[in-house]
């Protein structure tokens, strides 16, 4: 079987000594709660600022924690394990909070989310989302899906006094703990059949022909189907989008979706790669209508925040294509997506975020009219970003969607790469639209910039990364080629 | 009647029973039209019938694990209502209701 070239064993690291494994997320809980104190005891004016700054700070040294420890293992009796897989989705995720505390930095005032419960928050989810990419057995997988999820809850209820945020947040809530609950009996079902929930021994039972497990297999599909707001479980995603501020929209956006998908492929590609026959189908079911619901939902959209929302569900659709394919070449396209959208929607979201009209952040896509004849150097970049997500040719989208459909046909699904790229190819109308409103129509009102530096420099990071990504190839390969399971 | 009540109670009617509660959760929640705490207690019971499930599993095939799990749940459920709690609270200051039919405000 191929999986055997991508999958290493790892050691059983006993007792006290796993917990070098586990130093980022220890790392980042310990100074989160001594944070805490400190913002009560000394930051009184600018709590604010401070925590952000201190958050900043606490997620590079774990991001180097999680870069410079070499060590690979399980550890903690079998629930916890770090693979070269689980520490390249840390790298990103982590990254990826980076983006969130630059953002939010100095936005939070006019976003209304300037408490410093915001960065905790963030945190914590943070600490959730890096052990669940390291669960082991179902319940770290559980556990850490829920402390990653509770604090997110919250932190779309954040800006009080606004109606929309706190329905997105009741929305997002309701679906999320009803996923949950699906998870959970998938997950019971599991533990009753094979009589373990440990991840090692519920891939070594061949479990081929057994009706309890593979209907708890479909429930934990389904629920993990919700949390990255794949479709038909998307209903929740435009909404949550469209109430949330910009900050926390992109952190949804990004961090826990790459988490999420993180633990899929460990559970696709190792603990479930029994009976991938029986999965691939229901995948392929996801990833088409996915494709479908976020090409065709996204044409009649307005609001740009919706807009985006439909363009992630179609790019969850994209990403899923590589699942199908289960092989080595398929893993690759997936973490190369990962990294080109990751970095694109950071581009999107400081444009967005840096813009305002009326002295209020922009929310229709209406507002960008007059764009190029205000500010060209803004509309080229969000042209390039607009192009790249569509999949133009020489900008990074391109070589995501390329490298995905091709380990789909190598795979041996022709159909569904050829129905990938034709619903890219609708998806490129709706980019194609917001390049139109920005270039060719004109408005009284001008559009006034108010960028500073950080978001300059996530503006002109992501412009690098996604104009010169084929320069960047042999990097990313070193990255990621060598990655084993 | 008596050997209808002296039958053992087996592996099968415990589950029958958690898919029951399970089931009748997932319909609250979607037939639901009057009032959010109702969703609310809807996804206590989806998570009891999970609880149920563990607990029947890990009696009949003598393993602790399922026990620790269900526990393990109960704290998780009780974090979970108190955030549902307070978000309706939140939401409920800034509409003046809970009625399921007016959380419309965003759609398209």
């Amino acid at each position: 079987m191929f999986t055997q070239n991508i999958i290493n064993n790892y050691l059983q690291i006993p007792g006290i000594d796993g917990m070098l494994l586990a130093m980022p997320e220890i790392f980042i809980f310990c100074s989160t709660l001594i944070l805490m104190i400190l913002d009560i005891f000394f930051f009184k004016e600018k709590s604010f600022k401070n925590t952000n700054k201190f958050g900043i700070f606490i997620i590079i040294i774990a991001f180097f924690l999680a870069l410079l420890l070499p060590s690979t293992g399980i550890a903690f009796n079998g629930l916890y394990f770090v693979s070269e897989l689980s520490t390249f989705f840390k790298l990103i995720i982590l990254l990826s909070i980076f983006f969130v505390f630059l953002l939010s930095h100095n936005k939070a005032d006019i976003e209304g989310i300037k408490f410093s419960e915001f960065n905790f928050l963030l945190l914590l989810s943070t600490c959730g989302m890096l052990i669940l990419v390291s669960s082991n057995s179902f319940l770290t997988f559980f556990l850490a899906l829920e402390l990653q999820a509770l604090p997110i809850y919250v932190m779309c209820a954040l800006k009080k006094n606004d109606i929309k945020s706190a329905e997105a947040s009741l929305k997002y809530f309701l679906l999320g703990a009803l996923s949950s609950g699906f998870i959970l009996f998938g997950i019971s079902l599991i533990y009753g059949f094979v009589g373990s929930i440990s991840f090692e021994q519920v891939s070594n039972i061949s479990l081929k022909e057994n009706m309890g497990i593979n209907f708890g297999l479909i429930l934990i599909l389904a629920g993990v189907a919700f949390k990255i707001s794949s479709a038909p479980f998307h209903m929740w995603a435009p909404d949550v989008y469209e109430g949330t501020p910009s900050p926390i929209t992109f952190f949804i956006a990004t961090a826990p979706k790459i988490s999420i998908l993180g633990i899929l492929i460990y559970l696709i590609y190792r603990v479930f790669s029994g009976i991938h026959d029986n999965l691939s189908d229901l995948i392929i079911v996801l990833s088409l209508s996915s494709m479908l619901v976020g090409s065709i939902g996204a044409i009649v959209q307005k609001n740009l925040k919706r807009l985006i929302a439909y363009s992630s569900i179609a790019h969850m659709g994209f990403i899923l294509v590589g699942m199908v394919a289960f092989s080595e070449k398929g893993l690759h396209a997936i973490m190369y997506y990962l990294i080109i959208y990751l970095f694109l929607l950071t581009g999107v979201f400081a444009i967005i975020l840096s813009l305002q009209k009326d002295d209020k952040p922009i929310e229709l896509i209406s507002d960008l009219k007059g764009l190029y004849n205000d500010h060209p150097f803004i509309s080229i970049c969000l042209l390039i970003f607009m192009f790249s997500l569509a999949g133009i040719p020489p900008l990074s989208g391109f070589f995501g969607k390329w490298l995905v459909f091709f380990s789909a046909i190598d795979s041996g699904f022709y159909i569904l790469a050829i129905l990938g790229v034709l619903f890219s190819v609708i998806s490129a109308f709706y980019y194609l639209k917001i390049i139109r409103v920005m270039f060719f129509e004109n408005s009284d009102t001008p559009l006034i910039i108010d960028g500073n530096r950080e978001i300059r420099f996530l503006i002109n990071l992501s412009l690098f990364v996604s104009v010169l990504f084929f320069a960047l190839f042999p990097i990313f390969d070193y990255m990621i080629l060598n990655t084993k399971i | 009647m008596i050997e209808f009540f002296n039958l053992p109670i087996l592996i099968n009617h415990y589950l029958i029973l958690s898919s029951l509660i399970f089931l009748l959760g997932v319909t609250g929640i979607f037939l639901n039209r009057k009032n959010v705490i109702s969703i609310l207690m809807s996804i206590e019971l989806i998570l009891l019938g999970v609880n149920i499930n563990f607990i029947a599993f890990s009696y009949f095939s003598s393993d602790l694990t399922g026990q620790i799990f269900s526990l393990f749940i109960l704290t998780v459920a009780a974090a979970e209502a108190a955030i549902g709690l307070a978000i309706l609270v939140v939401y409920f200051r800034n509409k003046g209701t809970i009625d399921v039919k007016d959380i419309n405000v965003l759609k398209g």
